[in-house]
């Protein structure tokens, strides 16, 4: 994509999945049904194409890095959104504490997000891809295996969440971990 | 497809996820299960499974970036509860401590045996406490060992450096030792867990409590029933073990562990022998482990009619050490016991052991025969004659008959055999050559005494008629 003669053009669609991965993994368990994640990713997405010219890296890497630093920024807004809608719309005491508990993850994220290693990236774009694998495999697949492999859910709570026994969710697993080798092969 | 198979595949799809579950209720209790143990006990589904651990661990590594900080799939934040024994954290393989000793990619003995010292360096390997050493020998070293992770007792056998050269070995060693541990059988040690620790081979089984035939018999023979009992019961695993393809291929009886109840437990399935190598006797000088008990067949190299058989003759020379004391063939040195094992019978039992009786003497022979096809053909005929003779009942084995015998060993005597022929046939001849010749002479002899006798009689009637005569001339005369 980068080339002497071409100045680098960011291509910052193709991370739409890998940016919404991300900000469902760092918004909490808890918020998660009040703060819409691919809203925030289309924001963020809007606000790349607006800045592009402020994009100084070469590199998809790069791309990446400034990509997941907007997002930090736009999902640490929408949590504080949150936290001032609150008084208006809910009265449940465990959102404040979901929105605390959130805010400070964001803000760790968004640290480490300003201090990351440049050696990091090659790791970022292998991360992008899988997201974008993800997004193609049936969504009961792709549930799964984000509960069990981003955010660590154990299996009893996975079967919870999707409503189906334990050997249904090893299946969903074992299909998904299948398909999704398969799609990563395509990608590369 | 067909059917069936498409109904097989179903099968293996459902049998494959329960057995995803119970790793993933594994991974859920934070004890970090062990992928070669769920491969290595269904073996059917390793590739499956490989797989899947495959892709879980590629999963894994392209999440890790972007998953927030103090999360991890492969260790879920579950504290380890209900199990408060675990002393080591299982995020930590515990390795040989000495820096300079985990360098080394594999074992030396020197370290093995520093490992053997109370009180040394060497207290946990891999996920295992090593506990006690249990026993050593050509192959290696024994622990009773201690898996954190499950917190039980087991039995840890690391083989000495050395003894697989090349990757193919340790390949065969690693697949002989996984076939080996599909074996479930209550007579049989099962093997837990195949694998290497920084390059050190080992596998860990079933820890007994008890001891060993070998020992139990250096201290005195067993009863006659005890050893059919034993030997039967023995012989039912093998036959197990045969109809899953495994092969022991080394059955001694300090192969044959007794436990607390006096069952016995035969162990080191085809692996022995795996890491023994083709070359039984002799390794730069050294003579490993005993011939005593290895049928012709394997002694003599002839691999290829390595079968069922070569282990009922093993089950023989151990159902004749326990009756009659000693094993069928001991000589001075390992190559005089091959010798005798190619081409000696062995003594009748009952010479050594007056009070046993025929119908056993009869069915140990029946497994010491030389060629494989003269024995049971089956570990199962064989425990179900002993179970025959235990009940009292009519064995099927039949003696060898003495013309039987006296023909083998022509077979095994070929050059003796054909001289003594030649003897015994030269011996025909003449004999017959004399008879015949004595014959003719005497019938010689008869018709001579007979002519003589009737010239007698003619000389006899010639003289009577010439003296007839000479008295008729004289009657002419005087008249």
């Amino acid at each position: 994509m980068s080339s002497e003669s071409e100045p680098f053009r960011p291509q910052v669609e193709r991370y739409r999945e890998y940016l919404l991965l991300l900000a469902r993994l760092h918004v909490g368990e808890q918020l998660r049904g009040k703060l819409d994640a691919s809203d925030v990713v289309q924001q963020t997405l809007l606000d790349a194409h607006r800045q592009q010219q402020h994009f100084r890296g070469t590199s998809d890497g790069e791309l990446a890095a400034w990509l997941r630093q907007m997002l930090a920024c736009n999902v640490a807004d929408a949590v504080r959104a949150l936290g001032r809608a609150k008084r208006d719309v809910s009265r449940e005491r465990s959102l404040d504490q979901a929105i605390e508990e959130s805010s400070s993850r964001i803000e760790q994220w968004l640290a480490a997000e300003q201090s990351s290693p440049s050696q990091q990236m090659q790791r970022h774009e292998r991360a992008a891809q899988l997201a974008e694998a993800l997004a193609k495999l049936p969504e009961p697949q792709r549930e799964a295996l984000v509960l069990r492999h981003c955010q660590g859910c154990s299996l009893d709570e996975i079967c919870q969440r999707l409503d189906r026994s334990p050997s249904a969710v090893a299946s969903l697993l074992k299909r998904g971990t299948r398909k999704l080798r398969e799609l990563l092969h395509e990608l590369e | 497809m067909s059917q069936s198979s498409a109904g097989d595949s179903a099968d293996r799809e459902r049998r494959l996820d329960e057995i995803l579950v119970a790793y993933l209720r594994a991974e859920d209790a934070g004890v970090r299960p062990d992928k070669n143990e769920f491969i290595a006990r269904h073996p059917d589904l390793a590739a499956e499974l490989e797989e899947y651990f495959r892709d879980q661990a590629e999963l894994n590594d392209r999440v890790e970036p972007i998953r927030p900080t103090g999360q991890s799939a492969t260790e879920p934040a579950a504290d380890f509860v209900g199990e408060p024994t675990i002393v080591p954290s299982p995020t930590v393989l515990m390795d040989v401590v000495d820096s300079d000793s985990s360098a080394d990619p594999s074992m030396s003995e020197d370290d093995l045996l520093q490992a053997a010292l109370p009180g040394t360096r060497l207290r946990y390997f891999g996920n295992y406490e090593l506990l006690a050493e249990i026993a050593r020998g050509g192959m290696g070293v024994v622990f009773k060992a201690r898996q954190v992770k499950l917190n039980r007792i087991v039995a840890v056998k690391m083989i000495l450096a050395g003894q697989l050269a090349s990757s193919e070995e340790v390949r065969r060693f690693r697949s002989e030792a996984e076939a080996a541990a599909q074996l479930q059988h209550p007579n049989i040690v099962g093997i837990h867990e195949v694998g290497d620790h920084q390059g050190q081979q080992y596998f860990s089984m079933d820890f007994v409590e008890g001891t060993s035939l070998a020992a139990l018999l250096r201290e005195h023979p067993l009863s006659e029933k005890q050893a059919a009992e034993s030997v039967r019961t023995i012989a039912a695993a093998i036959q197990y073990a045969h109809s899953k393809g495994v092969l022991h291929r080394d059955l001694k009886p300090s192969n044959v562990l007794i436990d607390a109840n006096q069952q016995p437990k035969v162990t080191d399935f085809g692996l022995a022998k795996r890491i023994e190598g083709g070359s039984e006797l002799t390794r730069s000088g050294q003579i490993l482990g005993t011939p005593s008990y290895m049928p012709p067949e394997q002694a003599g190299a002839n691999h290829g009619a390595i079968g069922p058989a070569s282990d009922v003759y093993s089950l023989g020379a151990i159902l004749y050490e326990a009756v009659a004391g000693r094993p069928p063939f001991r000589a001075e040195t390992a190559l005089e016991t091959v010798m005798q094992v190619l081409k000696a019978e062995p003594v009748a039992p009952r010479l050594l052991n007056p009070k046993l009786s025929r119908d056993l003497e009869t069915i140990i022979l029946k497994c010491l025969q030389k060629a494989p096809s003269s024995r049971y053909r089956t570990a199962q005929e064989l425990a179900d004659d002993l179970q025959r003779f235990l009940n009292g009942e009519p064995i099927l084995a039949r003696p060898v008959s003495a013309a039987e015998r006296a023909w083998r060993w022509c077979r095994r005597n070929p050059v003796v055999a054909s001289l003594s022929a030649a003897v015994a046939m030269a011996l025909i001849t003449v004999t017959c050559v004399s008879l015949v010749a004595y014959a003719l002479t005497k019938d010689a002899l008869g018709k001579m005494t007979v002519a003589k006798s009737d010239a007698q009689e003619q000389r006899g009637k010639a003289v009577q008629l010439a003296a007839d005569k000479a008295k008729l001339a004289d009657q002419e005369k005087t008249a």
